[in-house]
């Protein structure tokens, strides 16, 4: 009890230092000649960078060689490996490179900031998402988990102009009832095409008695690169326009899924505007039909509140179904319509 | 400082053989008032009402713990935090480049030595064999020796242009 941990002391500490007012907004480099140790520290890691640095151009040159000799793609993939890693290494010890990191300006051409951002994905968010996929089943129902495997790419959704969503967290549907802002941070260094697709799990079926797949957004030849994150609907082909979500009354909380499929070619191939999409397909056959590769996942969750009867009136055109058990006929009333006692006789 | 002689216990009328403890307790039954610095090592014992001849190590660990404030790291500002891991990470990097350096030099070490060993098999295989061959019945290396002055630790610069680094 008297010994608090090193780290909660260093975080308190912190915490009483904090300048109260706007959060600095550029790096500020620490002040040489008040800790020697730093000023000795300063040196090594600027040596080690500069070492560091020149190996990385040799990488390079060694890599340019390759390319223009002509070598396979292995030994191509093999030295642009080596490459980066020495770039990554050279400025990974620099204070404000990680500076910008923790405050998430990254400037992703240069290596060391892909690198780092990868490991912010790695590090927490993708946990997140694949324990909230698998624990809601979002994977084994809408792909195998197999097959995707570990989303390379970040999804971010956000609804109804708020930030980013959690991956599984249950919305007012109200929040979705128009497009939602899609965000894929991918490291691909030139621009490569992908289908967005959202889809509802948990449609009921009354044929099946059971739940069933139902699309509700789909849009294709989307472009996506390290230095285009945000989706521009302008660039993509709309196949199924934006149907809000629409939980109906009596279903348990639907799972709305929005996927990112990289085309076919290394998302190099187009999918015509002509392509055949309706409500009523499967994922799985939609994703084999085109060869798509799921490459970013993220999901919301939605139960029935009053806005939803707004969107089957308007959008659908429905009367909003109500769900439930059937009414079973009572027991105890006559055919004259009249109570049954409970211990009259037949 | 209590010093338990033969003459002590024979005036407390106990055998000298005793334990010193409980030559020590008889003193205190017998109602010697020690100063708390009194005792040294050994359980605190109690005997009697007001008679306590506790350990003043007990009451120094309650002091500490219970009513003493803990102490804490310095105050250090955002900027001094930023100093001190730049101090690890450049220590990082010091051990790191230090360790394979060391290596490096170990594994040069090793292939000169195959190569010497490669050089002498193709000039003379009898000496090779003779250099080979282990000797039985040595308890210490011959190549055991004391750290002396001379000759110098550096016999061979074993990386050359790399150490140049």
């Amino acid at each position: 009890m008297y010994a608090a941990s090193r780290f909660a002391a260093a975080g308190r500490m912190l915490a009483r230092c904090r300048v109260p007012g706007r959060a600095q907004s550029t790096y500020r480099a620490p002040a040489l000649g008040v800790n020697p140790a730093y000023d000795e520290a300063v040196k090594i890691i600027e040596a080690y960078g500069k070492q560091k640095s020149a190996e990385a151009d040799a990488a390079a040159a060694k890599l340019k060689a390759a390319r223009d000799a002509g070598a396979p793609d292995e030994a191509l993939r093999a030295l642009e490996k080596a490459w980066f890693d020495l770039a990554v290494e050279s400025r990974i010890n620099d204070g404000e490179v990680l500076w910008n990191a923790r405050h998430g300006n990254y400037d992703l051409s240069q290596p060391v900031y892909q690198f780092l951002k990868q490991k912010a994905w790695t590090g927490r968010p993708l946990e997140v998402l694949m324990q909230r996929l698998l624990q809601m089943y979002v994977l084994p129902d809408m792909l195998d988990p197999r097959v995707v495997g570990t989303p390379e790419a970040q999804l971010n959704v956000a609804l109804g102009g708020g930030p980013a969503i959690e991956p599984g967290v249950a919305v007012d549907p109200a929040s979705a009832r128009s497009e939602p802002a899609i965000e894929l941070v991918s490291f691909n260094s030139a621009p490569r095409l992908h289908t967005l697709v959202m889809v509802d799990l948990d449609e009921p079926c009354e044929d099946t008695q059971s739940f069933r797949e139902q699309f509700h957004w789909v849009v294709a030849n989307l472009p996506f690169c390290k230095d285009q994150s945000a989706a521009d609907m302008a660039s993509g082909t709309v196949l199924l326009p934006y149907i809000p979500p629409h939980p109906a009354h009596g279903t348990p909380a639907h799972r709305y899924v929005l996927a990112a499929f990289e085309q076919r070619d290394g998302g190099a191939a187009r999918i015509d505007a002509a392509a055949a999409v309706s409500r009523d397909m499967v994922v799985r056959d939609f994703v084999a039909e085109h060869g798509l590769r799921p490459v970013g996942l993220s999901f919301f969750r939605a139960a029935w509140n009053e806005s939803v009867d707004d969107v089957y009136r308007d959008v659908l055109g429905q009367h909003a179904p109500r769900y439930g058990a059937p009414e079973e006929p009572r027991a105890n009333i006559g055919p004259d319509g009249r109570t049954i006692g409970r211990y009259a006789s037949a | 400082m209590v010093v338990v002689g033969g003459r002590a216990a024979a005036a407390a009328g106990i055998s000298a053989r005793v334990r010193p403890g409980l030559l020590r307790a008889a003193k205190a039954a017998a109602g010697a008032k020690s100063s708390s610095s009194g005792s040294s090592g050994g359980a605190g014992t109690r005997r009697g009402a007001n008679q306590t001849t506790a350990d003043p190590r007990y009451e120094q660990m309650k002091q500490i713990l219970f009513y003493q404030e803990p102490r804490t790291l310095p105050a250090a500002s955002e900027e001094d935090v930023e100093r001190h891991l730049a101090i690890l990470r450049a220590e990082k990097i010091f051990k790191m480049t230090a360790s394979a350096r060391r290596r490096a030099e170990r594994e040069a070490r090793f292939a000169a030595m195959e190569a010497a060993y490669e050089a002498l098999a193709e000039a003379d295989p009898r000496l090779y064999e003779a250099a080979c061959k282990k000797e039985s019945s040595a308890t210490f290396p011959r190549q055991m020796r004391v750290p002396t002055e001379t000759p110098p630790t550096k016999i061979w610069d074993y990386l050359g242009a790399q150490a140049q680094q």
